[in-house]
């Protein structure tokens, strides 16, 4: 009798195992998405907000959201595995405007995308989830 | 005091054999920076290794249930081979162990002989003539190929064939004076009594397909279809810490078998003793 209830129990704790199996292989990827970071992300943009813009070295444009107060921006690397992650730049902020900040970088090229908004807060080296930008 | 000391050894002998298994259960909830340091091995030696988690730690089952989704998919490449290979093995064994043990035809003894060297045989000598066939019937790259080898095995017949042996022959020509057919003594009165060997050829075909390595890797071209057990070989060169929550999920379906149906293995082995 207290045989039968043990195997009952061994039963029951098989077939919720492979049920919770069955549910993390078909939502695995969902779930660690959803406990990312959802960010935005833009690209960045040569250009000047001044009338004569200086030549010597190439400025960007960020959007003002994207630039955090130490002067940092978040850049989007993807990594070999697909995973991508977050890793932060200094800029040296030469001009603002309503919209953008004119910026130069030794560390920044035109072809990077930077986060201008997060659902949570991020740090240097975080993994992240893109969501669509509006 | 020779009971103490026999209670004693046997407590060794114990701890000795559940070591590994505790160490990796333990390993699985360290942190991966704890793992790769205490697995760091220099000067002929590893560092700290201990059996303690300086902070508990789910990151290695996170790692394999959210980011590497891969092993799961593994994980169910392991059961496709396995389970409808048991399921074969268990009904077709049981069926030609019968037929072995109390059916009378011509060169029965010399046809199961000739069983009893396949189950002599080494499984390398019988991978090449194996992968030639399935070759010709194109199921290379198949689950096919290793659940077929598998569910026509050897190993089980013997085995079941001992057990139908002890069953007395005067029930089975009862039940034929009664008109039953070989199907139902088979079902009503061969099945009933072997139970346990049943059990126990699941549980030792489990473990056999279940921990499959050479099969796949000679049969599959596409790792994609190779089973979590030859992932696991695979782990340690990218992620040691991984394989510590990988081998506890390996481990949890034999597990499973096993303690549902502990009993009647250990029934069927103190049978044989008497």
């Amino acid at each position: 009798m207290k045989q039968d209830k043990f195997k009952r129990i061994v039963i029951k704790f098989g077939i919720v195992f492979f049920i919770v199996m069955l549910f993390l292989t078909y939502f695995s990827k969902t779930i660690d998405n959803l406990l990312l970071p959802k960010v935005k992300i833009s690209d960045v943009m040569t250009g000047s907000l001044s009338e004569y813009p200086d030549t010597m070295h190439t400025h960007y444009l960020l959007p003002l959201s994207s630039v955090i107060s130490s002067e940092e921006v978040y850049v989007i690397n993807t990594l070999e595995n697909g995973d991508i992650t977050v890793s932060s730049v200094s800029v040296n902020i030469c001009g603002s405007d309503d919209l953008y900040y004119e910026v130069t970088s030794d560390f920044l090229f035109s072809d990077m995308q930077v986060v201008y908004m997060t659902s949570k807060e991020i740090s240097d080296g975080d993994r992240v989830y893109i969501e669509e930008g509006e | 005091m020779k009971k103490i000391i026999k209670y004693i050894f046997l407590l060794l002998i114990t701890a000795i054999f559940l070591f590994p298994v505790v160490f990796m259960i333990a390993c699985s909830f360290m942190s991966s920076s704890q793992i790769s340091e205490m697995l760091d091995f220099a000067n002929g030696e590893y560092k700290n290794l201990n059996m303690i988690p300086e902070m508990f730690s789910l990151e290695q089952f996170y790692q394999v249930f959210f980011r590497r989704p891969e092993y799961l998919l593994k994980f169910w490449n392991s059961v496709i081979v396995t389970f409808p290979t048991v399921i074969g093995q268990v009904v077709v064994s049981s069926l030609a162990a019968f037929a072995f043990a109390k059916l009378k035809f011509p060169f029965r003894d010399k046809l199961f002989f000739a069983y009893i060297v396949l189950l002599i045989l080494p499984l390398q000598v019988t991978l090449v003539p194996n992968y030639i066939i399935l070759d010709n019937m194109d199921l290379l790259n198949n689950f096919l190929a290793i659940i077929l080898p598998g569910t026509f095995s050897a190993f089980g017949i013997c085995l079941l064939r001992q057990s139908i042996k002890y069953i007395p022959d005067s029930s089975i020509e009862a039940a034929r004076i009664d008109g039953a057919s070989y199907f139902k003594i088979f079902t009503r009165i061969i099945l009933p009594q072997i139970k346990s060997g049943l059990v126990t050829l699941t549980l030792l075909c489990f473990i056999d397909n279940w921990n499959v390595v050479e099969q796949p890797l000679i049969y599959f071209d596409n790792s994609t279809m190779y089973p979590l057990s030859i992932m696991m070989s695979e782990i340690g060169n990218s992620d040691y810490g991984i394989i510590f929550a990988c081998g506890v999920m390996f481990m949890i379906p034999a597990l499973i078998i096993y303690f549902y149906g502990h009993r009647d293995i250990d029934l069927s082995f103190s049978d044989s003793e008497k």
